[in-house]
């Protein structure tokens, strides 16, 4: 990342920030649509990072730091995005049932779909840590910083991930029950 | 039986893998979009008084600190008188069609948000916004709470329950007396009730015991003597524990009709014509005139298949004397108009197309957008994208979308009530909703 646009940018000038606009948006979005899964919504939560970025320039104290900085205002674009189109539904109750893993374990991995309606359940903070993670490849620690979050609560956060898929995962695996008996 | 830990790896592999699949680059449109809208957006600037300055001696930078203070107290006093708003009785702006939704405009001229008086009561769901619970996928009725957050510090860390753990079964649907010292609000019990609380928290008192009957929607009187409330029996509305809408039908009879309870007292009169088969079309939120002599409310109507939106709504009007109904006619710029709230001066009634108060959820609906309206159903005006809107006592509009805003009645000097405008993306649990504004 140029230093100098950075500086530019943050003395008002319109250019410099939409240069940096195009060589950090492809990211923006690609993390924005992968935690909220869904398209419309990614843009919505890109636009408006995209918008705090500009306003709120001035006050990055150190343009070296830009890149994190808006990936942090694109994040809590996520969850607003996420807080307006969330669904809200009654507690589910997951029934652990034996016998659904087969012995090596691959073939109990869901498939693509199983896989994109448990990572859905998860709570869009969980999300965001683990498209962090795993997407961008960012340690846990640099995740923290960048969140401005304690590391242990970043650390939480991807172990509730990876729990939540698991039992997501399992509910989904549950056959459909009907009067108390196996349907 | 393979162990927990050779399928976390898999799992974690398959994971991986899935969140690679995905695109990786941004629409153009999107980007241009934002460049667009950067175009007419100021930057936000510190005002910072130089730490060395030729010529400059302590004295002089001291005075120029005092200066400066006094010209933000002095400017934000002028901004906040000259950006009262409007006489609300003046003629609204030109009436909208619900398609096109007017763009949240950024005030041009600095707004001293500290100078913002008065405290909020808002409504949220899920886990505490302070933090104290752990993250959870599970919903739970009992996390719908009230907490009091300050307009200039919203956060996190600022934010204060209002009557931690009382009742058990959780709060929503509040309602503030307009001398801003007592609280009203329902539970989430089956069958619900009207709680009355002092706004410090004590005094707590259930009105109701029913057992056969829910009340809800708790709306206090200009005097806040008496309460206004639905009354409802042979059915549970959805919306008491966050599902999106409808009701759960019970047994007959089934009916709900819009009361008063005399608070001290206990008497209720029922307002008999406003009685309605509550399979169909529950009375909702009533909001008084500020004279006390009539009574808004809403009524939605719900098709027979559990998964669609509501068919159809109404905004009525009782006579509290009389207990003549009527009905305001905005269908044709607001087909589900609901969440009515009466504006402190009497002339014109706040509500929301598609109110969230009655779906319950805020998934799968359409966007919903703030009306006004005047009490003789003219002038139907759209303000905007936005819901659960209510009076200020100054007689601006503080109302929801994506964070907390406020608006002159008429829908100019919009901006978000906390300076940032972000402040609900400090809340990192649960969601806010339905803000109460309450002068100190």
């Amino acid at each position: 990342m140029d230093r100098d646009l950075v500086e530019a940018a943050r003395r008002n000038d319109r250019e410099a920030f939409a240069v940096l606009v195009h060589q950090v948006s492809d990211s923006l979005y690609a993390v924005a649509q992968r935690i909220l899964r869904d398209s419309g919504l990614a843009e919505d939560a890109l636009q408006n990072a995209l918008v705090l970025a500009w306003r709120r320039l001035p006050k990055l104290r150190d343009p070296d730091r830009f890149e994190a900085w808006i990936h942090r205002i694109l994040v809590h674009a996520c969850y607003d995005e996420s807080r307006r189109a969330r669904p809200w539904r009654a507690a589910v109750r997951v029934i652990s049932i034996d016998g659904l893993t087969s012995p090596d374990g691959t073939e109990a991995i869901a498939d693509r779909d199983e896989l994109e309606r448990a990572f859905r359940r998860l709570p869009i903070e969980q999300r965001a840590i683990f498209v962090l993670h795993h997407y961008l490849g960012l340690p846990l620690v640099e995740i923290a910083e960048l969140l401005e979050i304690p590391a242990g609560t970043a650390r939480s956060r991807l172990h509730y991930s990876m729990a939540g898929l698991r039992d997501a995962l399992r509910a989904d695996a549950e056959p459909a029950l009907e009067g108390g008996r196996l349907a | 039986m393979i162990d927990d830990r050779s399928l976390d790896r898999s799992l974690e592999r398959a994971a991986r893998a899935f969140i690679e699949i995905g695109p990786t680059q941004a629409p153009e449109h999107a980007v241009e979009a934002a460049l667009l809208r950067v175009q007419s957006t100021p930057q936000e600037r510190d005002l910072a008084i130089p730490w060395r300055t030729p010529r400059m001696n302590r004295l002089s930078l001291a005075g120029a600190a005092v200066a400066t203070i006094v010209a933000i107290v002095l400017g934000g006093a002028y901004l906040l008188n000259g950006q009262r708003p409007p006489d609300v009785g003046a003629s609204p702006s030109a009436t909208l069609t619900p398609t096109s939704t007017p763009d949240r405009p950024t005030p041009s001229a600095p707004v001293d948000y500290s100078s913002l008086q008065g405290t909020i009561l808002m409504e949220h769901l899920g886990n505490a916004p302070d933090l104290s619970e752990a993250d959870t996928t599970e919903y739970h009725p009992e996390r719908r709470r009230l907490y009091f957050m300050e307009p200039a510090t919203m956060s996190s860390e600022t934010v204060t329950e209002f009557l931690p753990g009382e009742p058990a079964t959780g709060k929503l649907n509040a309602d503030v007396s307009s001398d801003g010292r007592q609280v009203a609000f329902m539970d989430i019990a089956d069958p619900a009730q009207i709680w009355v609380a002092k706004l410090d928290g004590t005094g707590l008192r259930k009105l109701t015991d029913c057992v056969s009957c829910s009340e809800l929607d708790p709306a206090f009187d200009p005097t806040g003597t008496k309460i206004a409330f639905v009354h409802v029996e042979g059915a549970f509305r959805l919306s008491q524990n966050g599902s999106n809408g409808r009701v759960e039908l019970r047994v007959a009879p089934r009916v709900a009709w819009v009361g008063i309870r005399d608070l001290a007292t206990g008497a209720v009169t029922e307002l008999v014509q406003t009685s309605g088969d509550s399979a169909s079309a529950i009375p909702e939120q009533p909001s008084w005139s500020p004279d006390g002599t009539q009574i808004v409310f809403h009524r939605t109507t719900w098709g027979s298949d559990p998964d669609q939106l509501p068919t159809s709504g109404v905004l009525q009007i009782v006579d509290v004397a009389t207990g003549t109904v009527r009905s305001l006619a905005v269908d044709s710029k607001a087909p589900v108009p609901g969440d009515p709230d009466w504006a402190p001066d009497g002339s014109r009634i706040v509500f929301t197309n598609y109110p969230w108060s009655s779906m319950g959820s805020i998934g799968g609906l359409p966007e919903p957008t703030v009306l006004t309206v005047r009490p003789d159903g003219s002038e139907v005006s759209l303000l905007g994208a936005g819901g659960g809107a209510s009076w200020m006592p100054d007689g601006r509009i503080v109302y929801m979308a994506n964070y907390f805003r406020i608006m002159n009645a008429d829908g100019t000097e919009d901006r978000p009530v906390n300076a940032d405008g972000m402040d609900l993306s400090e809340l990192q649990q649960g969601f806010a909703y339905i803000p109460h504004w309450i002068e100190p």
